[in-house]
């Protein structure tokens, strides 16, 4: 649709009524092009639940040798001798590919706060991450032409919010495996809002017209329930697979609006992963995941959603100090299919080169891991979403409480 | 999508807090070009003009004498073929006495009476020839809020129309260019002696009064201001002691006489013509919700017919204000209470007016928002006022179309609207 088509003309009963009028066109998600950001498709974007030390070693985080703070299986929570918080600061600056243009936008996000507590063969973990991130904003400006007079205008629609989880987690010692559960809450809101603020009238700057706005508030709730099982072979192998199902994902509408309630079908969900001591000072690790998402699509009027498949590989060389303090070194590579896709465009794909290091502080009593991921997502040619991301993920955990 | 009109729980406000807080992401707008191909969910914002058929009801209607004669700013002393304007006034605290300090001092005579007179030269329109300004003893008392043309008082009719003139009190001229810049101020002498006339007045209470008039077709002489000034000597003194009166009644009658709006919608004139009218908006037009939206701005249009004859006929520029009426204006009348103004003025230019496709577009855009968000039932009829401002400071008016018109002269509303946004998810 073309500029001069969001205009309209009404032409009232009268014969000397005919006004111009402005349209701005109201675009479902089927209508979404090159300008929009991948936290804007479907029902947002993943964020992946994982350390600073899984995302640098190509964002695996299952079966990790020497524990990881990410939550992609309960069993792997056995990984803890000693109780032990972390928590993991994951911002990325996104450069979004529009075409003949790009822009650059930053997002934050709390990826995961992780408190596990190991009770002789048992371990209790506890767990705050993101799931769904749905926060975008745009901004437009254009001209109200009306016989009123001519009015700039600047328009904003904001997206504010996401879906998290609450995870209670549960595992044991079962002979040589390591079994573990756990449920979560899903949780999070969503408030959307739309406002046209006009500037006064080009031609009579003492003539105005009133801001438009609007504002929707929705909170989620849903619940997932996870099973997973993790074994040493040897001393120099752990593997690790886990599988979890969850409710359909419910927003109820907190403001008055059209529909009280929106219900969208969760995905059944695997991974299977581990890692391998090659040497004393290298360690390799490898993962993959399948998130069925397909069976979201149907609940996403104009929108459309696919199945996920998502692998990534990683190395970690231990072999430098900083003053005195063991200072590993990590690299990877990981790709994932992303689930939310415009209709008609291929499915996004996200893949990364990711690096990272640690250290150890207070004699092996907390550890700061930093991540840094260089990385596309979408296509602008083919998928009609193109992101180019560097995040950086940064952990603290107190290892020895 | 599914959706299901199951009640929402209580939010689980605790740990649902505590988890957003942890995970809250920030971004900042992205900077779009193109409404089309923006995320996101908007509503289009239209311009609608709704006419008077369009309207669920509709009623106007000219209500006048807002401002009358007496108690407007019109004080023109006009003599042509077409308009004949004189100005009556009483002097009623004309002083037998005379205060100096001490006790009030009869006064023994008066002198030098003559009446002063502050002129608009701007709004006057003085013939080259001059013109003189004449005033008159009036024979027949008046009644200044009733007094016309052809009545002293309402049901009491002059002998002759336009004031039964008495002696000739005082004369005076004003020629052509009037100087304003050395001052603005005519005196007009008595003709007559100040001590007879002002002695008569001191014990009459100023009855019957004065009518002044202007003779030199076509005068139009606009008098902001009059007074009587004269001299007075108190018993036993020598001195004279300069004395001024305003006088405590007075208005100003003209021929002919401003006719009555009938079916008209007037703006404007002297008796003072406002329109009065209410209407109900539809819900929904041409399938457009408007309850319920952002009434962005809302206008009422009215549509001027041929200029009315002179001389009452607008000549100068002046405003046209909406008002909200507060009750039934065609159940209560002219006397409807009036609420606050809608919006700033529009101008009534009579230079535009006559100008094809004209309109008159004034502001009601807050009484248009509450309309569109009030509960049912609450303000279903919009009822508005108009009025010209000044109102009553001169005798032309305007008309307009009205509901009985021909279509394309009838009022009707414009307003630009935004729907509510659905917020559909996701």
């Amino acid at each position: 649709m073309s500029r001069n088509d969001l205009w309209r003309r009404r032409k009232a009963a009268a014969g000397r009524t005919a006004v111009i009028a402005t349209l701005l066109a109201l675009k479902s998600a089927a209508s979404l092009t090159a300008q929009a950001p991948a936290t804007g498709l479907g029902l947002g974007y993943p964020v992946t639940p994982i350390d600073a030390r899984a995302a640098a070693m190509g964002g695996t985080g299952l079966g990790l040798i020497g524990g990881s703070l990410s939550s992609r299986n309960p069993a792997d929570m056995r990984g803890f001798r000693r109780p032990t918080l972390g928590l993991t600061y994951a911002p990325e600056s996104v450069n979004i590919k529009s075409p003949g243009e790009s822009q650059t936008t930053g997002r934050s996000r709390m990826a995961i706060v992780q408190a596990v507590v190991p009770l002789q063969a048992w371990t209790v973990g506890l767990s705050f991450t993101s799931g769904l991130d749905q926060d975008w904003g745009v901004r437009l400006q254009d001209t109200l032409r009306t016989s009123f007079g001519d009015f700039p205008y600047d328009e904003r629609r904001e997206h504010d919010g996401g879906v998290s989880t609450v995870t209670l987690g549960l595992a044991r010692q079962i002979g040589d495996f390591s079994i573990g559960i756990d449920g979560a809450i899903l949780t999070g809101s969503i408030r959307q809002t739309f406002t046209r603020s006009f500037d006064l009238a080009l031609e009579n700057p003492s003539q105005g017209v009133g801001i438009s706005s609007g504002e929707a508030r929705s909170s989620w709730s849903g619940f997932r329930l996870r099973g997973g099982a993790a074994t040493s072979i040897g001393t120099r192998v752990r593997i690790s697979g886990m599988v979890g199902i969850s409710s359909d994902l419910k927003a109820t509408r907190d403001t008055v609006g059209d529909a009280p309630t929106y219900e969208f079908a969760m995905p059944l969900e695997w991974a299977a992963g581990g890692s391998a001591r090659l040497a004393d000072n290298l360690l390799a690790s490898a993962a993959v995941g399948f998130t069925d998402w397909s069976a979201t699509a149907a609940d996403l009027p104009g929108g459309a959603a696919a199945d996920v498949l998502w692998y990534g590989a990683g190395l970690e060389y231990v072999g430098f100090e900083l003053f005195g303090a063991s200072l590993p070194l990590r690299a990877g590579f990981r790709r994932t299919d992303l689930p939310f896709l415009i209709p008609g465009e291929d499915q996004l794909t996200e893949t990364a080169a990711t690096f990272g290091l640690g250290v150890e502080v207070g004699g092996g009593r907390a550890a700061f891991d930093l991540a840094v991921e260089f990385g596309t997502r979408g296509d602008l040619a083919s998928t009609g979403v193109e992101e180019g991301f560097r995040r950086l993920s940064l952990s603290m955990a107190l290892l020895e409480l | 999508m599914r959706r299901t009109g199951a009640p929402r729980p209580l939010a689980r406000l605790g740990v649902v807090g505590l988890a957003m807080l942890l995970t809250s992401c920030t971004e900042r707008a992205l900077v779009e070009v193109d409404s089309d191909t923006a995320p996101g969910q908007a509503t289009p914002t239209e311009e609608i003009e709704i006419p008077v058929q369009g309207m669920i009801s509709w009623r106007d209607t000219t209500y006048s004498g807002y401002e009358v004669p007496v108690t407007s700013s019109y004080r023109v002393l006009t003599d042509s073929s077409e308009l004949q304007g004189r100005l009556l006034a009483r002097f009623e605290t004309i002083p037998d006495s005379f205060d100096i300090g001490t006790a009030p001092q009869p006064i023994e005579s008066y002198a030098n009476g003559r009446f002063r007179l502050i002129v608009d030269t701007a709004n006057s329109a003085i013939p080259q020839a001059g013109v003189d300004v004449e005033v008159y003893a009036l024979t027949r008392s008046y009644v200044e809020r009733e007094a016309s043309w052809t009545d002293a008082a309402e049901g009491v009719p002059w002998s002759t129309p336009g004031g039964d003139l008495g002696e000739r009190l005082a004369f005076g001229r004003i020629d052509a260019p009037f100087d304003s810049t050395a001052s603005d101020t005519l005196f007009v002498p008595f003709e007559l002696s100040t001590d007879s006339v002002l002695t008569e007045w001191a014990a009459s209470d100023g009855e019957p009064g004065v009518a002044i008039r202007v003779v030199g077709s076509p005068a139009s002489v606009d008098v902001r201001f009059l007074a009587i000034a004269f001299d007075v000597k108190l018993v036993g003194q020598e001195a004279l002691v300069p004395v001024a009166r305003s006088p405590a009644g007075y208005t100003v009658i003209f021929d002919p006489q401003t006719p009555e709006p009938g079916q008209q919608s007037r703006l404007g004139g002297l008796p003072a013509s406002r329109i009065y009218l209410d209407f109900e908006l539809p819900e929904v037009w041409e399938g457009l919700q408007l309850k319920g939206s952002t009434i962005n701005a809302a206008a009422l249009v009215l549509r001027p017919k041929s200029p009315p004859p002179d001389p009452f006929r607008l000549g100068a520029p002046v405003d046209a204000i909406a008002f909200q009426l507060l009750a039934d204006p065609f159940e209560f009348g002219p006397k409807t209470p009036i609420g606050g103004i809608l919006g700033p003025p529009a101008l009534l230019d009579p230079e535009a007016l006559v100008e094809d496709d004209a309109e008159l577009v004034l502001s009601i855009t807050p009484l248009a928002l509450v309309w569109s968000f009030a509960p049912p039932d609450s303000l279903d009829v919009l009822r508005i006022g108009i009025q010209s401002s000044p109102e009553g400071a001169d005798l032309g008016s305007w008309s307009f179309g009205s509901a009985e018109d021909v279509s394309a002269l009838r009022p009707s509303v414009r307003m630009i609207v935004t729907p509510r946004v659905p917020f559909r998810l996701p």
